[in-house]
């Protein structure tokens, strides 16, 4: 157990289970393991108002009450006591370069990514080259406009009654059982509220926060566009990013309000020991649109169905994602879409690789309900097989409690087609290079709906995977 | 319409929720901090949770399946996953008798 | 439909003993050789050892529990009601022409035919009890060959059956004409275990009809009545077996059935299915695909209205390489009833060289209507090409138009729509006669449909 004396002010005394007392407000970790305890030593050190204190020790009866889930992926290796649930993340790059994993040092190298930004990765992207004067910047502008782009702590401290109108409107603490342990020990994440009509013309990108404690494994985000307003998040990295703490589980709540723009990307790429458990949703309201995008490469099992509640006419929801399994992993992702209004649009694009003897699968809802006439949605999933030895689920469902819609689902499962590798090669490229080039090609419809210097690296990352699976 | 008698003051703490029968329907019958009765339909309309057996939190209830929370007074829902209202029934006391409203 | 509504016993409590005398009395009653009262008795065993389902299961969980109870009794057969000897009521999926028929009403045996063409082909159609005499090694051969019961319905299924019919094409058999298996529910009450056990040998060609439906008299009933039916399809090396399952069943009764299907190599199965009556249908269809050049095509109709549900849960299991399958359903729902699909294709790491598909689409024509297509995909090998596709929606407004452009009322156009939307399942039918049956219910379900106030259907597109 690390403990770091600072002066920050103390805030609660009272006892604890594992003996410190007054120093706890200055804590940079925890100790492992969750208990009341380590909640009520979450909120002593953020300094929090009481109702969120409540809420937290609220969500984790509701954590511990719930069951643990048993669809998706495989779950029962967590061990929930092992666990750092608070490591405020300056303290978080101790984790030395001599513990990276092997694999992760050579695609840094294969990404020429320098020497010394690799430490930086390993700090979160909150270190990441320059970001403090690009973001002094950016802050300027935003501020003019009066666009707020904090930390979630921070927002808490500075706009508690912004953060207390919306959070977990949307997402409440007993959704899951992974959004309850997030609503309990959640920390960092970031707050978003973009105005009436204004339009954030550059995508907003986590590692602009010049704060780097909101990165970390429980982060809570909270997105409010209001009327009229436009805003493009950005989450994630493709670096890989390696983490000691095996356990991921965020959540991210979304309020598109009437006419907004809303579109909300996230590459995830954590290191292979990684449950990434993550709970995001939004609703929209009428005419707006909410886009997830969504890439999903790394990690041990990662379980995220992003979600739209389509809550007035006119809106629209999108979700285009993107899964790679290779070894070892298992992607299970998705989408839901519920359709509350009539006269409301989505679709839903999917597309997965499996290789090496990964595992991707496709989970997906489509809920039209009563009364939501005039309703179009499509979805089309599609999967590769690179080899044998790899498996591709589809479990789509879908809902449809009103006749006047239009609802359309289609999936396919394939392998590269022999044809158009013998036509590829007939014109003198190798076998692994006409791979890769219908690979490209089969995830084109999704990259190209990424930041370039995001949609770039995607490529080369999914390259990366299959050399190693094929090569 | 018919008055049902559903429970006793006494046997409803401020604060708490009971599930009762009226009319052969199931409802969720909550007294808030101040003493005041509501009564809901005792169905989530997410997932049908049953909403009188989640704990009542001011004039919020929560549906004990999936968080989703209800305004007792007005029926309305306050958080996804639920959407759209649960209906209402009038509440009278007499005396000592609970009584519910039903069609 | 404006019955009162009848008590469906929920979870009745199983006494084993009680089961293992009744199976017992059943098999004696009918003559059974020893070794099919042992198949009863060990799969009642078998039964025994299995537990209901919870609704926690991905394939019950919008089964409603009270509308499908989970018990197992075994069902009275009927023969004479009040001293009176039983009506023999016509049966609406009466063929015009067949090859053999064995008809049972409530249990006993009513009607066996054979023509003179298919007995010298070698063809059997009998009840099972009666087969099991006449041709015990062929029986005992086949009898549980399509594999472990699966679930607890299937096994109790093997143990209770009452109305029982096995059907044989031996090798190299043709049957142009197809054979039918009526059964009537009739005024007996309780609980109806169907059983049948269909198979074609080496290049044989077989067509059956099962065929369920409900006299008239079944209104007598007090009681709803649980009306299981397990099939087992079983197609030898280059064998080719068509089987269509149709029932009308009394509206208040909760049918459950269990079709499986193995598939030789180069052969091909057909496995078609109408559901009208019932107030909840659940039909359970797996095919196991395990050598090269096998087929499967497998297609589901329906029309529902009023409160019922059906719901298909189906299984393309290929275990073996170099087979295909295909899946589809499509369905009708009108007033407040509703469909649940649950297809799965399942492709394990030995299915290479495998196409399988399903599509599954559902026409609502009523605001009440709605459906649940689930088409789910487990690929574990990778030369494969594999798809599904599901919708949901009303009339093509666009067919709507298209029609009335030509003068042909909304009404008609709608229910031309309908037909053909529906024809290429019907079709599938290998019975001409039975085509026109199946058509003429549809035309009745979809009357209550037509009796509702005029809508706005025309107006939204």
């Amino acid at each position: 157990m690390t403990t770091v004396s600072q002066d920050a002010p103390v805030t609660r005394r009272s006892e604890y289970e594992y003996g410190f007392h007054d120093d706890v407000a200055a804590l940079l970790k925890l100790p492992k393991g969750l208990s009341r305890d380590v909640v009520h030593a979450i909120s002593d050190i953020k300094e929090e108002p009481d109702w969120m204190r409540q809420l937290r020790l609220k969500a984790l009866d509701h954590f511990n009450a719930r069951p643990m889930p048993e669809w998706g992926g495989a779950l029962d290796e967590i061990d929930f006591n092992d666990i750092h649930y608070y490591v405020r993340a300056t303290d978080r790059d101790e984790s030395s370069w001599d513990d990276v994993p092997e694999y992760i040092k050579d695609t840094y190298d294969k990404l020429g990514i320098p020497e010394a930004e690799k430490q930086g990765l390993l700090a979160g992207v909150g270190a990441q080259y320059d970001s403090e004067v690009v973001y002094h910047n950016i802050r300027e502008d935003l501020e003019e406009k009066g666009v707020l782009f904090l930390g979630t702590d921070q927002a808490l401290r500075e706009h508690p009654e912004l953060v207390r109108e919306y959070f977990t409107t949307v997402i409440p603490p007993n959704d899951n059982k992974f959004a309850a342990l997030n609503t309990a020990v959640w920390s960092g994440g970031s707050f978003i509220y973009v105005p009436p009509g204004v339009t954030v013309d550059i995508p907003l990108q986590a590692y602009f926060r010049i704060n780097s404690e909101d990165m970390g494994q429980f982060e809570r985000t909270l997105i409010i566009a209001d009327e009229g307003s436009q805003v493009h998040y950005v989450e994630g990295c493709t670096a890989p990013i390696y983490s000691s703490d095996s356990l991921h589980s965020a959540v991210v709540e979304i309020i598109c309000k009437r006419g907004s723009n809303v579109r909300y990307t996230t590459i995830q790429n954590w290191s292979n020991n990684v449950y990434n458990l993550v709970t995001k949703r939004a609703t929209a309201y009428r005419d707006a649109v909410m886009t997830w995008v969504d890439g999903n490469l790394g990690s041990k099992l990662t379980m995220k169905y992003p979600a739209v509640y389509l809550m007035e006419p006119g809106a629209h929801g999108e979700v285009l994602s993107i899964a790679s399994a290779g070894q070892g992993q298992h992607q299970d992702a998705g989408a839901k879409i519920v359709h509350v209004a009539p006269h409301t649009t989505s679709v839903i694009t999917s597309k997965s690789l499996s290789m090496d003897g990964g595992r991707s699968t496709y989970r997906g809802l489509l809920k039209v309900y009563d009364g939501a006439e005039g309703c179009r949605s499509n979805v089309r999933c599609d999967a590769l097989m690179l080899d044998e030895h790899s498996r591709s689920d589809t479990y789509p469902t879908m809902e449809i409690d009103e006749k006047r819609v239009d609802i359309g689902h289609e999936a396919t499962v394939s392998k590269v087609g022999d044809e158009q590798l013998f036509y590829l090669m007939a014109r003198g490229l190798s076998e692994q290079e006409a791979t890769k080039m219908i690979v490209n090609g089969f995830v084109e419809p999704i990259i190209k709906s990424l930041p370039l210097e995001y949609a770039v690296e995607m490529n080369r990352l999914i390259e990366l995977q299959m050399d190693g699976a094929i090569g | 319409m018919s008055f049902e008698t559903v429970a006793r003051m006494d046997e409803i703490e401020p604060g708490s929720a009971r599930v009762v029968e009226a009319g052969g329907q199931s409802i969720a019958l909550c007294r808030t901090d101040d003493g005041a009765l509501y009564a809901i339909e005792n169905r989530c309309t997410h997932d049908d949770g049953p909403l009188g057996d989640g704990e009542l939190d001011g004039d919020r209830i929560e549906c004990p399946r999936h968080g989703a929370l209800f305004d007792v007074t007005t029926g309305r829902a306050v958080t996804l996953p639920a959407i759209g209202r649960v209906r209402c029934f009038t509440v009278t006391v007499e005396g000592d008798d609970v009584r519910i409203e039903t069609d | 439909m404006t019955q009162a509504t009848l008590e469906m016993p929920q979870e009745l409590e199983i006494k084993p003993d009680e089961l293992r005398a009744q199976v017992s009395a059943l098999s004696r009653a009918t003559g059974e050789p020893d070794w099919l009262l042992a198949f009863r008795l060990a799969s009642l065993e078998q039964a025994l050892t299995m537990e209901w389902w919870t609704g926690q299961e991905e394939s019950w969980r919008r089964t409603p529990p009270e509308r499908m109870p989970r018990r197992a009794r075994v069902g009275r057969v009927g023969g004479v009601v009040n001293g009176a000897p039983i009506a023999v009521p016509p049966h609406v999926f009466a063929p015009q022409a067949h090859a053999g028929l064995v008809h049972q009403i409530d249990g006993r045996v009513a009607t066996t035919d054979l023509s003179d063409r298919a007995a010298s082909e070698g063809v059997i159609i009998q009840p099972l009890s009666a087969a099991a005499r006449e041709h015990p090694q062929l029986v005992q051969q086949w009898l549980g060959a399509v594999g472990s019961p699966l679930d607890r319905y299937d096994a109790f299924g093997r143990a209770l059956w009452t109305q029982g019919v096995f059907v044989y094409a031996p090798r190299g058999a043709v049957v142009e004409d197809s054979l039918f298996c009526l059964v009537t529910q009739n005024v007996a009450q309780g609980d109806h275990w169907h059983y049948a056990l269909v198979v074609a040998e080496r290049e044989a060609q077989l067509s059956l009809i099962d065929a369920g439906d409900a006299s008239d008299r079944a209104s007598e009933l007090d009681e709803a009545p649980l009306i299981h039916t397990s099939v087992e399809l079983l197609a030898a090396d280059g064998a080719q077996l068509r089987f269509a399952s149709v029932q009308r069943w009394h509206r208040q009764s909760a049918a459950i059935s269990t079709t499986r299907g193995r598939v030789g190599r180069d052969a091909s199965i057909w496995i078609t299915t109408a559901a009208f009556g019932a107030d909840l249908d659940k039909q359970r269809i797996d095919v196991d695909l395990s050598q090269p050049g096998g087929s499967a095509e497998i297609r589901g109709l329906f029309v529902g209205d009023g409160r019922q549900q059906i719901e298909h849960v189906t299984r393309q299991h290929h275990t073996g390489a170099g087979a295909n399958s295909n899946l589809l359903i499509r369905g009708v729902l009108t007033e407040e009833s509703q469909a649940v699909q649950y297809g799965l294709i399942r492709i394990e790491p030995e299915g290479q060289q495998t196409s399988a598909h399903q599509t599954m689409r559902n026409l609502l024509l009523d605001d009440g209507a709605g459906a649940d297509p689930i088409p789910m995909l487990e690929i574990e090998a990778d030369d494969v090409k594999c798809s599904h596709a599901a919708a949901v929606g009303p009339v093509d407004p666009d067919q709507l138009f298209y029609l009335q452009a030509r003068g042909i009322p909304p009404k008609i156009a709608e229910r031309l729509v309908v037909r053909g939307f529906l024809a290429e399942i019907a079709d599938a039918v290998p019975d001409a006669h039975m085509r026109e049956v199946i058509d003429e219910l549809v035309e009745g379900q979809l009357h209550s449909h037509d009796e509702q106030a005029p809508d706005d259907r025309e107006g939204h597109g």
